[in-house]
């Protein structure tokens, strides 16, 4: 490649978690990938490969019953694996956005979406009135919501999925991150919503200078969007590189046995 | 929500009762003919008082005669009219409802020492009628406080916590009830004893509220939009009042409603027995205590009257809760009675 070298915004490196426990199951062995500046990372994997305990390790929201065993996680400069859940908490949200499968679980149905949005600035920074409602609503609109005020009066159940998922995306950018997690953000989306978030995915890439891990099992959705992909099969990544590369090469048997399944 | 709740005709009704009962509290310096102080010896026990329209077969302005205390062939006190002398009732003066001096109107009666036991009750309900309310309030707060830090942090929390609960919970009621209010300096003036007995009831009273809400927690802690809101750096404080706390008040509502009641009954039993408001100062329970000899309320049935007004909020707090229950959790009603089918 040529170019400047690109500095990593995230860096896993030798990621081990397991089931707490006498006979705990490891989850994670030894992961590491990087997450350059500015580039959207798949992450690929079948059910159980680790790929959704990779994004809560992430961010340091690891189920009580899993643990950390080893790896260092360096996330702009910094290793923050050793972070207390205070220093955590001041990253999340603010400077790692995280996007969930199940945008109607993942909002609370008793609450609006303007208010849980402006619930996520409001635990990042000193804002009220007009200021926070702008900010709510320029986050909606540039998630791709052509009506933003109506979208944030809306319950949850009022929203239709796609409208739901391009909310949950406005949750996770409104305070500005430069990281976003998006966990299968489009599994339960109809292929043709599916294919404008993912596009939203890459304009929010250029206009907020977003890096992204896509998290799917999807390979179609990465072959789309990813530059680059990490393979995870039972905890370990069998498979590393450009997607191009990867996806039309593959060298691990297990990378092959995905590309064929897709076949069917 | 709404519609099925005001379908319940009871409901309804309990509503509007305990409408007329609160305000007739909130106004009782002008509601009650007397004073809840107003003494009266001469006048022990004195029955209720008629009202006439009519004299000497002419029709006039409602008055009442003076009274007479006699005693009978047993020596015990009679009370008979006095024709002779004649007071006009007297409307919208001072108070609502009065009789020209010294002429006195009993509406339910006389208490051991003259007093109108009607304005009595009226003061009184300011006392009973108000320690539930605060008293819920306050086990309120504290169980769901206590109930959502146990279950969403789980572990040696949830389990010190519930521990502390159960041993609440262990101890009988009323023996608690005592032990507790023997714990409280007895040179406390009526507001410091008020308020002890409200904080006594309501320490009894958060604890099967807590367990509940804990439960409720520990299943509620597990929805995506628990985890969410930890994703995008809410604190586990804000997490607990905001996405966690409001998915329980359906329950929580209807169970503050029902455990109303408690307090109201928990107040009498206190004041029964001379241990809670103490006279002059009157409540619906201290009011009691002269009915608990079987000879006075033979003698004087009206002493009676407190229990009825204890038993008619107690009703209506029990209606308007089931009522709102019913109301907030349709699925239930459903699976009890329909879902059998």
């Amino acid at each position: 490649m040529t170019g400047p070298v690109q500095e990593n915004i995230l860096s896993v490196q030798g990621l081990s978690v397991r089931l707490c426990g006498e006979n705990g199951t490891d989850i994670l062995r030894s992961v590491s990938f990087d997450v350059p500046s500015g580039m959207i990372v798949g992450i690929v994997g079948g059910s159980g490969s680790g790929k959704t305990t990779l994004g809560l390790a992430v961010t340091g929201l690891l189920p009580a019953a899993m643990e950390r065993l080893s790896g260092r996680i360096i996330y702009g400069g910094r290793d923050i694996s050793g972070f207390s859940s205070a220093e955590m908490r001041v990253i999340r949200g603010a400077k790692i956005g995280m996007a969930f499968q199940e945008p109607m679980s993942a909002f609370d149905p008793v609450m609006t979406i303007g208010a849980q949005i402006a619930e996520t600035v409001l635990a990042h920074e000193a804002a009220s009135g007009p200021a926070l409602r702008e900010r709510v609503l320029a986050a909606l609109r540039s998630s791709g919501i052509s009506d933003p005020v109506r979208v944030a009066a809306a319950y949850p159940f009022e929203l239709s999925g796609g409208l739901r998922q391009r909310a949950m995306i406005a949750q996770a950018i409104v305070c500005g991150p430069n990281l976003l997690i998006a966990d299968e953000p489009t599994s339960s989306l109809d292929i043709d919503t599916q294919g404008k978030v993912l596009d939203l995915f890459k304009e929010l890439r250029c206009s907020l200078g977003l890096s992204i891990i896509l998290i799917t099992h999807d390979l179609g959705v990465v072959r789309r969007t990813a530059d680059r992909v990490v393979v995870l099969c039972r905890g370990s990544v069998v498979e590393q590189g450009d997607v191009r590369q990867v996806l039309t090469f593959p060298h691990a048997v297990y990378t092959r046995t995905l590309l064929e399944a897709e076949m069917i | 929500m709404k519609a099925i709740f005001f379908r319940n005709r009871f409901a309804v009704m309990a509503l509007w009762l305990l409408g007329v009962l609160y305000g007739c509290a909130l106004f009782a310096d002008f509601l009650a003919p007397y004073s809840y102080k107003d003494e009266a010896r001469g006048f022990s026990y004195c029955p209720p008082t008629a009202v006439h329209w009519i004299e000497n077969g002419r029709l006039r302005a409602p008055f009442v005669y003076g009274t007479k205390l006699m005693f009978d062939e047993f020596r015990r006190r009679v009370y008979a009219e006095d024709r002779s002398s004649i007071y006009p009732l007297e409307f919208f003066g001072a108070r609502v409802l009065g009789v020209a001096a010294p002429g006195r109107m009993y509406v339910l009666g006389a208490d051991s020492r003259g007093r109108d036991i009607l304005s009595r009750i009226l003061y009184g309900a300011r006392i009973s009628l108000t320690i539930g309310l605060i008293g819920v309030a306050i086990s309120f707060a504290l169980g769901l406080i206590v109930g959502g830090i146990a279950g969403y942090y789980g572990g040696r929390i949830d389990n010190i916590l519930m521990r502390m609960c159960e041993v609440l919970m262990m101890a009988p009621g009323f023996y608690l009830l005592l032990a507790l209010r023997a714990a409280v300096p007895d040179n406390f003036n009526s507001v410091q004893v008020y308020f002890s007995i409200v904080i006594i009831l309501s320490v009894i009273g958060w604890a099967g509220l807590a367990r509940v809400v804990r439960g409720m927690c520990l299943s509620l802690r597990e929805r995506d939009y628990v985890l969410a809101a930890r994703t995008f750096g809410l604190s586990d404080l804000q997490i607990i009042v905001r996405h966690i706390l409001p998915h329980t008040v359906a329950y929580s509502i209807a169970a503050v409603m029902l455990s109303i009641p408690g307090y109201i009954l928990g107040e009498s039993a206190l004041s029964l027995i001379g241990l809670g408001i103490q006279d002059p100062y009157a409540s619906w329970g201290n009011m009691l205590s002269d009915a608990m000899s079987i000879v006075r309320i033979q003698f004087a049935p009206w002493i009676l009257w407190p229990a009825f007004f204890i038993f008619l909020s107690v009703v209506c707090f029990n209606v308007i809760g089931d009522a709102l229950r019913d109301a907030l959790d349709p699925l239930l009603k459903r699976e009890t009675f329909e879902g059998r089918g």
